[in-house]
This record gives structure tokens, sequence and C-alpha cells, in this order.
């Protein structure tokens, strides 16, 4: 056991010292931004367009507790769409929402 | 604490040089990533704060509720009635799930039952019990017939069960890549008595074409979220085989009052071994299906898993899937709260629960070597089919220091729960990874 405390220490610090370095685009992102108290999303470009067409039906714990990459963002647009009553999106609308997601909400 | 996790700290336990030697520093990397993520400044704070090194750490990595972090997040948010320490997923639909040390209960009391909604549930201030009506018809039936909840009682005879529910995607979120969905940790599961009529005896009255039944889909009286009437909320089932168990109950009270407002009222159904989602709430019509039932959360990939199994992030196409049905063996450690603390010569009572979707646990071992070494636990039978079943085991540990307990059960088919994370699926369904428990021995 002691031996491994020996050498959990400099892992430890070791994993301090990187935490900028491995802190991520998410954990910036959040940094840089303020959070909306009313839907917990990032307040950055495209947030306006997000909480206008993704939390009318449902809260957005529904779809920030894990991020994703483009490609199943869309899908589950698509889903919400064919299945769920979602409506159509513009081209420019449906890129915001997608830019907004891929680079706030990526895979973490 | 989630699974995933768990495998996190293991890899925060190896030093830079062990790292540099086994060539993990790309996944280790990430997982320091994914672990800053979830924490955030606090948790390194607390890590800096460090007394003992490694107790600090491991705390970190295995608090059962850790997974949450986001979800705690949302603020004022709360069900009257449920016990302080629920786990709030979401609130529009309300989703929330129990720390295990909250699911010690022998019976699931109304505070400590997790909440899955998909849809609005109906007000039950709005709701006229004596005018609530099921009715049953289908391509299936022989014709349609309304009962009132009075019907049923006059009717059929009843049946108290204690039978156990727990969410498909229970356990989603120690799954990489992550599946969409709740990220349910460990405790979207609970076990009350439930009072009704089976669905047999009520299939029976209605009458049907046993040829051509092949299985059973319900309809419900919860809104879907975007309100529009087209659509429902939910509209799961169940194959006929499982619609005629004998367990297999259409109920009106849980706990034996009536079936609280989250949970049902004033009719439900109760679909043992399976998905929760197969216990349709707020019932109002049963549907006897010539072919499998195709509503709202039957098809696509929900509730669904791979006929094969797939590797971690595969897309796979509607046909490969195939419907979720019995749940695998699973148990949970209740007793005591991960992080307990005893001594080394005295004995610790680790308690829990054990279930199975085929609805029989034979056996439960507890290990405090990583399952190096297996102890028999004391396992009780149930008390009726599909109640799960407590378990108790006297532990004694012979060195001081950081130890976990790990729990594993067997069914009667002999299968038991993998010590590793299960086959991933596009949806993270069927998680029966042991739990654990963190446990601190003084000298």
């Amino acid at each position: 056991m002691k031996s491994k405390m020996v050498l959990l220490l400099p892992a430890i610090l070791g994993l301090l010292w990187v935490a900028p370095a491995f802190a991520g685009d998410h954990v910036e992102a959040a940094e840089e931004y303020k959070t909306d108290s009313e839907t917990g999303l990032i307040k950055a470009p495209g947030f306006d367009t997000v909480k206008n067409n993704c939390t009318v039906c449902h809260s957005a714990r529904l779809f920030t507790s894990r991020g994703y990459t483009r490609k199943i963002w869309l899908e589950q647009i698509r889903w919400m769409q064919d299945t769920q009553g979602l409506w159509e999106f513009s081209p420019e609308v449906e890129e915001e929402i997608l830019d907004y997601l891929e680079t706030y909400y990526p895979p973490r | 604490m989630t699974d995933h996790k768990n495998e996190r700290s293991d890899q925060a336990n190896k030093s830079e040089q062990e790292i540099k030697e086994t060539g993990e520093l790309t996944e280790t990397g990430a997982a320091r990533r994914s672990f800053l993520g979830n924490l955030g400044k606090g948790g390194a704070a607390l890590a800096v704060f460090g007394l003992g090194a490694e107790t600090a750490m491991q705390t970190l990595f295995n608090r059962s509720t850790l997974s949450s972090a986001v979800a705690a997040g949302i603020e004022g948010f709360h069900v009257d009635g449920k016990v302080d320490g629920f786990i709030w997923l979401n609130d529009r639909p309300i989703n929330g799930e129990l720390p295990p040390h909250l699911l010690h209960d022998e019976v699931t009391p109304f505070p400590n039952m997790f909440i899955r909604n998909n849809g609005v549930p109906p007000e039950k201030a709005g709701i006229d019990a004596s005018a609530w009506t099921l009715t049953v018809h289908g391509e299936a039936a022989n014709g349609e017939k309304s009962y009132t909840i009075a019907d049923l009682k006059e009717k059929f005879e009843h049946h108290t069960l204690q039978i156990w529910i727990e969410c498909g995607g229970n356990g989603r979120a120690a799954f990489e890549p992550s599946p969409r969905g709740n990220q349910w940790d460990l405790g979207a599961v609970g076990c009350p008595t439930w009072t009704g009529v089976r669905l047999r005896d009520v299939l029976d009255d209605v009458g049907y074409d046993a040829d051509k039944a092949v299985y059973i889909g319900y309809k419900a009286g919860d809104a879907h979220l975007s309100g529009r009437d087209d659509l429902d909320a939910l509209s799961r089932g169940c194959p006929m085989r499982k619609a005629l168990e004998d367990e297999t109950l259409i109920v009106w009270a849980m706990n034996d009052e009536d079936i609280p407002e989250q949970h049902g009222y004033p009719l439900r159904l109760i679909t043992p071994g399976f998905p929760g989602s197969a216990s349709g709430k707020w019932l109002t019509e049963i549907l006897v299906r010539d072919r499998e039932h195709d509503g709202q959360g039957m098809t696509g990939h929900s509730y669904r898993v791979p006929r094969h199994p797939v590797e971690p992030g595969a897309d796979v196409p509607n046909e490969d899937m195939v419907v979720l049905e019995e749940m695998p063996v699973k148990s949970l450690i209740t007793y005591p709260e991960t992080g307990a603390e005893t001594s080394v010569g005295s004995t610790l009572k680790v308690a829990g629960k054990a279930w199975d979707g085929y609805g029989d646990v034979e056996e439960l071992h507890v290990s405090t070597d990583f399952g190096v070494t297996w102890q028999k636990a004391d396992l009780k039978r149930p008390v009726n089919k599909f109640a799960w079943q407590t378990w108790e085991a006297d532990i004694e540990f012979s060195e001081p220091g950081f130890h976990q307990v790990w729990a594993v059960a067997t069914n009667s088919k002999g299968d038991r729960q993998p010590m590793v994370l299960p086959g991933w699926n596009p949806r993270g369904y069927g998680n029966n990874k042991a739990h654990h428990i963190d446990v601190r021995v003084k000298a």
C-alpha cells in the first residue's frame, strides 16, 4: 500500500499540472461564456437559436448531460423531425444549431 | 459510482512511469479530460486539499452519484414527497433516480421510487378515477370491451405482488461512446408492492384469437412532450407469452395506496422482468395485436439492442436491432453507503438487493480482492416471483487501507453479472456490470 501511495503522489501532481492542457474545448467554452440560468445552456453564439428551437418541448438537460459528434446531433434532429413532431429548420438555422452543439457539446 | 469512472480511477492510480511503460498515455489523457470536464474546478481543488492522496482520489472517482454532478445542477426542482438525495436528471420530462444506499428498503416506498417519464403525466387533481376506463381491443381481440376500475375490482381476482421495475437504460452513463438518452447511473430501479388483476384474466374476458395474437400494446393518458394529440408519449407492450404470465398485472395500487401521480395514477400495467417502459403508466387501452406492437418506443433504436454484438460507436441499421425483453441479472450494494469505514478485526455487514429478468437469483457472492476470491452471501428467496431478493454478508478485513467490496449475482440459468462493462449498444441498455462500494479500513 505504501509504495502505491508514493507512486500516486506524482500522478496527482501530474494530473493537476496538465489540467489546463487537457481541459478540453467544452470546459474552455464553458469558462469563456456565461451559462443561461433558465436552461443551463452555454450562452455562446447560437444560444438563442438553440434555446428557441430545442427547449420548447423538453428541457435542455435532455441533451446536454453528455456531448456528441455533429453526425449524431444531426441524426437526433432528424429523428425528432421524423417521429416526434419537431418542425423543419431552414438550412441557416440548422447550421447554426449544429455549429453550436458541435462546438460546445462535443463528445466528452 | 459509475463504472466508467471506476475505469478512469484505474488509470489515475498509475504513475507517469507506469503509464509510459504500458503505452496508455492517449487513453489517460482522454480519461483526465473527461474527469476534469465532469468535476470542473471544484474537483481539482478537492484533489489539491488531498488529505491522504490515495483516499482523496479514490473517493472522487468512486462516488456513486458522481456522474450525476451535471444533473444535480437542476436547481429548485423537486417532486413532492421524494426523499432528499433523489438525483434529478431532468425536469421536462421528469426523470430521477436514487443513489444505491437510498434503495435499502426491502419494499421500496414512494419517496425512494425512481421516476422515468417520457411525456407529461395527467394531473392527479384533474382525474376522476371513477370515470377512468380501460378499453381492450385490437386485430386479434374478439371485439372491444371497456372496464372502469370498479369493474376490474369487482370482476377479477385480486393479486398483490412485490415486483421490481428497472429502467432499460439503468447504467447507461457508463457506456462510451455515450449513447443518447438519460444518463442513468445505478438507481433507476425499485421494488414496491402492486395490487390489481392479472392481464391474462382480462384478456380471457374480452376473448382473443390465440393463433393470431402476437403481442399486446398499451396506450396511456400522458401527453407527448410536443403537445401534439396525434403522438403518444410512449406506447409499448410485450409478447403474448409475457402478457399471459401469472405476474403480469393491471394495477390500481402501489404499496396499498392509490398509485402516486408520477407512477401512473390511477391505473398502470406491470410487466415484470422487462424494461420499465413495458409497464405502461396512466393506462387507458390494451391492444391485442396480430404483429409486434409498433407504437411509440417500439421501433427504430428505442428499447432495442443489436441482434449480434457490435463494436462501440457502431452505426447499427434498424433491421439489425431487436426488442430488449428480459433484463439481465443484476445486484446493488445498498448498505453501507460507499466510503464506509471499519477497522481490522471488526465485522462489516454488507447488504443489498438482487434481481433477474427471468425471476430468480440463485446466488450472490462478494469479493474484497477484485474477484480473486469470493465469499457467498446469505441470499433470501423472493417473497414472490419477480420481487427483488435481499442479501447480506459479514465481511472482515485482515489488513488496513483502502478496500472495495464487489457483489455479483447469479441467476437461475447460471448467468452471472460481468465485472467489466457488458457489450456497447447504440442506446445503452442492459448494463448489469457488478456494483461495488469503497471501504476504508483502519488499523
